[in-house]
């Protein structure tokens, strides 16, 4: 006990209060809220951490709801996941006990693999991470691979990012290297140009016993099913931007992306809008890409337009980790030690995020356009009750419709601003004398 | 369906459902004169798998020849089951299901949609083709590494991937492979062992003698001492038969075939091991090393073999490393014997 006392002597008591006060509030939150169960609950393995770092909780398996929620109310952990997987036996320690019966399909997407991260407010971040995330939702998952909304889940989770979990019986089964296809897909990986434009015979000559078939690639519709039609819409798209821009602007656009020289810009420039015949109307190359004829322009020219299309692609594998894909853990695929691993684990809906304070939640296609998580994932729980904190820097933002403009030092602010400063790391509660 | 078809897709349940309301039983199957036609038939099927004997034809117009030909197929399963070798199973799967697809080729569109079904794979009609379920896409073409099947490349919509027949009687193939390899073996008693106990020892020996000319001698010019951790566990395990996931295997041809060994020689490393042989066949050896595609595979790089799950852990050499082909390199500048040259290996 003296050591014990002597070792709380030397910690930070700011930091000591901070955590008190953060554990009691998720505390009261767990004891009020009734937890979200996935389906097939019983089959997952559930994991947490707690307010000591590193310290991680995994091979967990609940069987009944009162069984989850006594543990997260006597526990209170900061962060709470349970597998994408389903298993025979969810608290074995090793995957080959655990017995793997199939996985959903999870498309994580956070905000620490945009490219421009680090210049943007949390909410810009967020916004961001949220048009990709409905275009994953929309343009893939619904239109292409046609999962029914019914058998999908949009998950704000709590901190920078947006899941997708995907849990139609027809992938649960399908083992990584199907899943990395599905990823691959999404963001366009492996794309052949050659899948996207047919060579289509419109010649032929026999000469002295040769044949010689002359063939032109044949572009696709906008309509086509598939990356053909992303394709051509993405063509479609970029030209009308780059005729909407002046010759000079165009140009400087073209070389923003990485690698492309001035000579491929202009080149690709003039392809697209020099005149090439005056009569009886002007025709320029991109009529003529808008009627199809994707040989108007060089190969250069539209092996450069197909790789800058590509690269607006909104879902793209940034840094190889914008999209990653969890759920893809194999039976018998690994049986190492996992307990700091929590990769293949997915935050749990209705838990608390540890590093802001704020509720993971489930939210329909449609209520995904008006979130605002600093407004609507702030947790119900959380009070008014004025909290002094004490701010390391000067703080302005907009949290549940208020905006707070302030200074650092001692302020005393709404509880629910307080919790999330104080997750966040930006302010210490000041210990009650 | 009707018997003549039966007699073609035999693997489909209704072909054994219309045997037993046939009334035929193993026993009279086994030694009845009457079935003598059905055994060779079925004795001959074994043979090609084994790839001993021309193919036989296995379109019958009289009923009675399609009798046989339907009752062969239960035969050639017994005696698979009876010799209880993976390698043959595989081999036999295989070869029926390579028949199946030929057949299926000269057929209707409404014979290749009710085999599928019965498989079951979601293929449907769709003008001028087929369309399939993109999870059953997924599924039987996951052997297949090349462009042209990449998911990404075929034409997707709501959720169902558009294929002109061609391709979809090669993945309609996949399928029935897998079919016929997971029914089998069957549980065989003393009577039936007895019964074609010549017919056994003959398959027997000949299956001896096809493993035998598989059996690599070495592996040439390539030296396993040289091997990182991840490739040489990939090649223990393929040859002591133990399931390897399909990357490594896609892992170990890519990096054989970068350092230097032909593909008839890295066939023939592994053609003594069933699983591989099955999965990993010629045809997918020449796909991967570029000499029947237009792209020739590297090995997946040593981030990639770690999220795989298929990199040991690494050693001091692995350490300084990010591919496991520098790691061959490096060992080989390490310490050279005398007389062997840098260049021995690529
Ligand atoms: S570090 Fe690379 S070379 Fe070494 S074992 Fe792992 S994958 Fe192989």
């Amino acid at each position: 006990m003296a050591s014990m006392a002597a070792g709380m002597a030397v910690a930070d008591p700011a930091k000591e209060a901070t955590t008190r006060f953060l554990r009691s509030q998720f505390h009261r939150y767990y004891e009020c809220t009734k937890p979200t169960l996935p389906d097939r609950f019983g089959r997952r393995e559930f994991g947490f951490m707690f307010w000591t770092p590193g310290i991680v909780q995994r091979h967990l398996g609940f069987s009944k709801e009162e069984e989850l929620k006594d543990f997260l109310v006597s526990r209170v952990p900061t962060h709470a996941y349970y597998s994408s997987a389903y298993y025979d036996h969810p608290n074995a320690p090793t995957m080959e006990e655990k017995g793997w019966l199939g996985a959903d399909l999870v498309f994580d997407l956070d905000a620490d693999h945009l490219p421009k991260a680090a210049s943007m407010s949390y909410p810009e971040m967020l916004e961001a991470i949220r048009l990709k995330i409905v275009h994953l939702y929309d343009d893939f998952l619904q239109s292409d691979f046609g999962f029914d909304p019914k058998s999908m889940r949009l998950v704000f989770s709590g901190g920078r990012g947006y899941h997708i979990h995907v849990f139609d019986e027809r992938v649960w089964s399908l083992g990584s290297h199907e899943r990395r296809e599905i990823v691959d897909y999404v963001t366009g990986k492996g794309l052949e140009v050659g899948s996207v434009f047919r060579e289509s015979a419109f010649d032929r000559k026999d000469f002295q016993g040769h044949t010689r078939v002359k063939t032109r690639l044949v572009a696709p519709t906008s309509e086509d099913p598939g990356w053909r039609g992303k394709i051509m819409r993405g063509v479609n798209g970029l030209a009308a931007k780059l005729e909407g821009l002046s010759p000079n602007e165009a140009i400087k656009f073209l070389t923003s992306f990485e690698g492309v020289t001035d000579a491929d810009a202009s080149n690709l420039y003039e392809n697209l809008f020099k005149p090439r015949a005056t009569k009886p109307r002007i025709i320029r190359g991109i009529d003529r890409l808008r009627e199809g004829q994707i040989e108007s322009l060089s190969d250069r020219s539209r092996d450069l337009i197909i790789r800058l299309v590509k690269e607006l692609q909104p879902v793209r594998d940034e840094a190889q980790a914008g999209v990653s894909l969890e759920g893809i853990v194999q039976r018998g695929e690994t049986d190492e030690p996992v307990t700091s691993d929590i990769k293949r684990l997915i935050r749990m809906p209705s838990s608390l995020h540890g590093k802001t304070g704020l509720q993971v939640v489930t939210l329909s296609r449609g209520a995904i356009d008006d979130f605002r998580p600093l407004r609507d994932a702030v947790p119900k729980t959380w009070t008014e009750d004025r909290i002094r904190v004490n701010l390391k820097n000067k703080i302005t933002m907009e949290i549940r419709g208020e905006v707070f403009n302030l200074a650092p030092g001692v302020n005393d602010v709404p509880q629910y601003l307080a919790i999330f400063l104080a997750a966040r790391g930006l302010a210490t509660v000041v210990p009650e004398a | 369906m009707e018997l003549s078809a039966l007699a073609k897709y035999p693997f489909l349940r209704e072909a054994s459902a219309f045997i037993r309301s046939e009334g035929v039983t193993l026993e009279e199957l086994l030694s009845e004169p009457a079935y003598a036609r059905a055994r060779a038939l079925g004795r001959t099927r074994v043979h090609e798998a084994l790839e001993k004997g021309p193919e036989s034809p296995r379109v019958a117009i009289a009923p009675a020849d399609q009798l046989s030909q339907l009752l062969a197929y239960p035969v050639a399963r017994i005696l698979v089951s009876a010799l209880g070798d993976t390698y043959l199973t595989r081999r036999f799967a295989l070869r029926e299901a390579i028949a199946a697809e030929g057949l299926l080729g000269q057929d209707s569109d409404e014979a290749i949609l009710h085999v599928a079904a019965e498989l079951p794979m979601d293929l449907r009609r769709e003008d001028g083709g087929f369309r399939i379920h993109f999870s059953d896409f997924l599924r039987f073409t996951n052997t297949m590494r090349d462009a042209p099947w990449k998911l990404i490349n075929q034409p997707l919509e709501r959720g169902y991937v558009t294929l002109r027949r061609q391709k979809a009687l090669r993945v309609l193939r996949n399928a029935v492979q897998r079919h016929i390899e997971q029914g089998l073996p069957l549980p065989v008693n003393d009577d039936i062992v007895a019964a074609f106990k010549s017919d056994l020892s003959e398959i027997r020996g000949l299956l001896e003698a096809k493993k035998a000319t598989f059996k690599a001698e070495d592996i040439g010019k390539v030296s396993i001492t040289r091997f990182p951790p991840c490739m040489y566990n990939l090649l223990a395990q393929i040859q002591n038969h133990e399931n390897v996931p399909h990357m490594g295997r896609f892992a170990i041809v890519a990096f054989l075939h970068h350092i230097g060994l032909g593909n008839e020689e890295i066939f023939r490393v592994f053609g003594d091991v069933p699983d591989f042989a099955a999965d990993v066949t010629k045809y997918q050896i020449d796909h991967i090393t570029g000499a029947s595609s237009p792209t020739e595979y590297t090995p997946p790089e040593c981030s990639t073999m770690k999220s795989y799950g298929i990199c040991p852990g690494p050693d001091r050499i692995c350490l300084t490393i990010k591919h496991p082909l520098s790691y061959y390199r490096i060992k080989g500048r390490e310490r050279r014997p005398r007389g062997e040259s840098a260049s021995t290996a690529t």
